[in-house]
């Protein structure tokens, strides 16, 4: 199977502090579906950014879709970024955009026309059940709404690989459970890599999944 | 609310900016025109032993024409009281007297230094500059036009800081939008487009708001009450022209400043 993502004596830190996480190595193969757990400040959110190019390797090797992201360009990295799907725990929507119009961004940003994003953009809508919400702003919506929004966008574009740091960290137990649903079902329908930090993982996701905890800045698999 | 608040803020300070180069540009004019009224109505006198062609002044700095005075009034007020004799002596020894007229109205060390010039011609005995007079007509022209300009450099300046303050208001505004975009790989042209697209309507805006004052101006026969206050005559406006100057900074400034926002935005980090 094809690797996705990479690592090799991976060590990332912040500006002048000691380093966060030190001298991993790991990989996540294509469909795979990935936990990465931890306690608060173990390094886990850490470890996501520099998945997604926000943070540089401080030491090792990191691969990500085959681009080097230690010495990837900006016009690489934004050429990556097209193909990920990412969802916050803050969802990151944005305020002053309709949802719909929050759902399109990505395949607005990869060039598609007005006519092939919006049927796309209703039926992901449909999909994640907040089609009765279109013409809404995220303010208007409660945060398992958003966060529902923030997972049909990282949906629109079928990403190779969807990276999701506590999706599920503000929300009740039924939002909890959707998005958990809808990022089995891109996983299993749309064979997109899943790499979810959490705290909790669900008791049932009901598919087969790798689950690594970063304890100390190291990695490792739980079996 | 909060968006038309700011784009009202941008187009003032915007507007400020023209207006600013417009009230330049007029008063430059109007005082160009008005030196140059009160260059034709000054001249200066030359006396001179021996005939003055227009040759000999031509690298005489502002020299425009060389005109002779007639001396048969003087002559004819004189005829009643000396005789035909002394009348005709007086006719072969009187000097030549010519008015020398400037295309522009220098300062007073041009003028003594065009007098000094006359005064080296062989045969030129005196030159009457009138200096006193001229002397103060330009320090009031200087000094009308040093206020007209400090006070339009004091808008610029002002309309410019204000412009630039509302700029960094709009990058704080439109940050979390860019850094989001930026998230799902948009090239940064992409993520500042809104900038520019509000850069180039705000711009629009202020133009049209410059419009209506020329229109104003237009209405009320400003420029016409000024041509008559200082007495001078074509004073030709050219709107379009000065629009497509006002344009030019509209649009140079807006899209500069929103370049510069852009350039300077660093994806913000996404806890």
């Amino acid at each position: 199977m094809d690797r996705v993502i990479y690592t090799e004596n991976l060590s990332l830190s912040y500006k002048n502090h000691e380093p966060i996480i030190k001298d991993i190595s790991f990989s996540v193969h294509s469909k795979e579906f990935v936990f990465i757990t931890g306690a608060s400040g173990s390094g886990k959110s850490t470890l996501l950014k520099s998945l997604y190019g926000s943070m540089q390797p401080t030491q090792g090797k990191l691969i990500v879709g085959g681009v080097d992201m230690n010495s990837v360009t900006k016009k690489k990295l934004n050429f990556l970024r097209r193909h990920l799907g990412i969802v916050f725990q803050d969802y990151k929507l944005i305020k002053d955009w309709t949802i719909e119009r929050n759902v399109g961004l990505p395949l607005m940003i990869s060039g598609y026309a007005k006519n092939v994003i919006d049927p796309q953009v209703t039926k992901l809508l449909t999909h994640v059940k907040l089609s009765h919400q279109i013409g809404k702003y995220p303010m208007e919506l409660s945060g398992g709404e958003q966060q529902r929004v923030a997972m049909a966008r990282a949906l629109s574009h079928n990403p190779v690989l969807i990276l999701a740091d506590e999706p599920t960290g503000n929300l009740d137990e039924y939002s909890s459970s959707v998005i958990w649903d809808l990022l089995v079902g891109a996983n299993e329908q749309l064979k997109s890599t899943v790499v979810v930090v959490t705290h909790n993982i669900p008791e049932s996701l009901g598919i087969p999944y790798t689950h690594y905890h970063i304890e100390d800045g190291k990695i490792n698999e739980v079996t | 609310m909060k968006s038309l608040k700011s784009h009202l803020s941008l187009i003032i300070a915007l507007f400020a900016i023209l207006f600013s180069i417009e009230s330049f540009l007029m008063s430059q004019r109007i005082l160009e025109l008005y030196q140059k009224s009160v260059a034709n109505d000054y001249s200066m006198i030359v006396v001179s032993e021996k005939q003055l062609e227009a040759k000999q002044l031509e690298d005489i700095k502002y020299f425009s024409t060389l005109e002779e005075l007639s001396t048969q009034m003087v002559l004819d007020q004189l005829k009643d009281d000396i005789s035909k004799i002394s009348l005709e002596l007086l006719k072969t020894t009187l000097p030549k007297f010519y008015e020398l007229k400037l295309s522009d109205y220098p300062d007073g060390d041009t003028i003594n230094s065009i007098k000094d010039k006359l005064l080296s011609i062989s045969g030129v005995t005196k030159v009457e500059n009138f200096s006193q007079t001229h002397k103060q007509i330009y320090i009031l022209l200087q000094f009308t036009q040093s206020i007209i300009y400090f006070f339009s450099l004091v808008m610029f300046v002002i309309g410019l800081l204000l412009f630039t303050k509302e700029m960094r208001l709009w990058q704080y505004v439109h940050e979390d939008r860019m850094s989001i975009m930026a998230l799902f790989g948009a090239p940064i042209m992409l993520r500042s487009a809104i900038l520019f697209k509000f850069a180039f309507l705000d711009s629009i805006i202020a133009l049209l708001l410059m419009m209506g004052i020329f229109w104003m101006f237009e209405s009320y026969d400003i420029y016409y009450t000024l041509q008559t206050i200082l007495n001078i005559n074509q004073l030709n406006i050219s709107y379009s022209q000065d629009l497509q100057i006002l344009a030019f900074f509209s649009f140079s400034i807006s899209f500069g400043i929103a370049l510069f926002v852009m350039l300077n935005h660093t994806e913000k980090e996404l806890q």
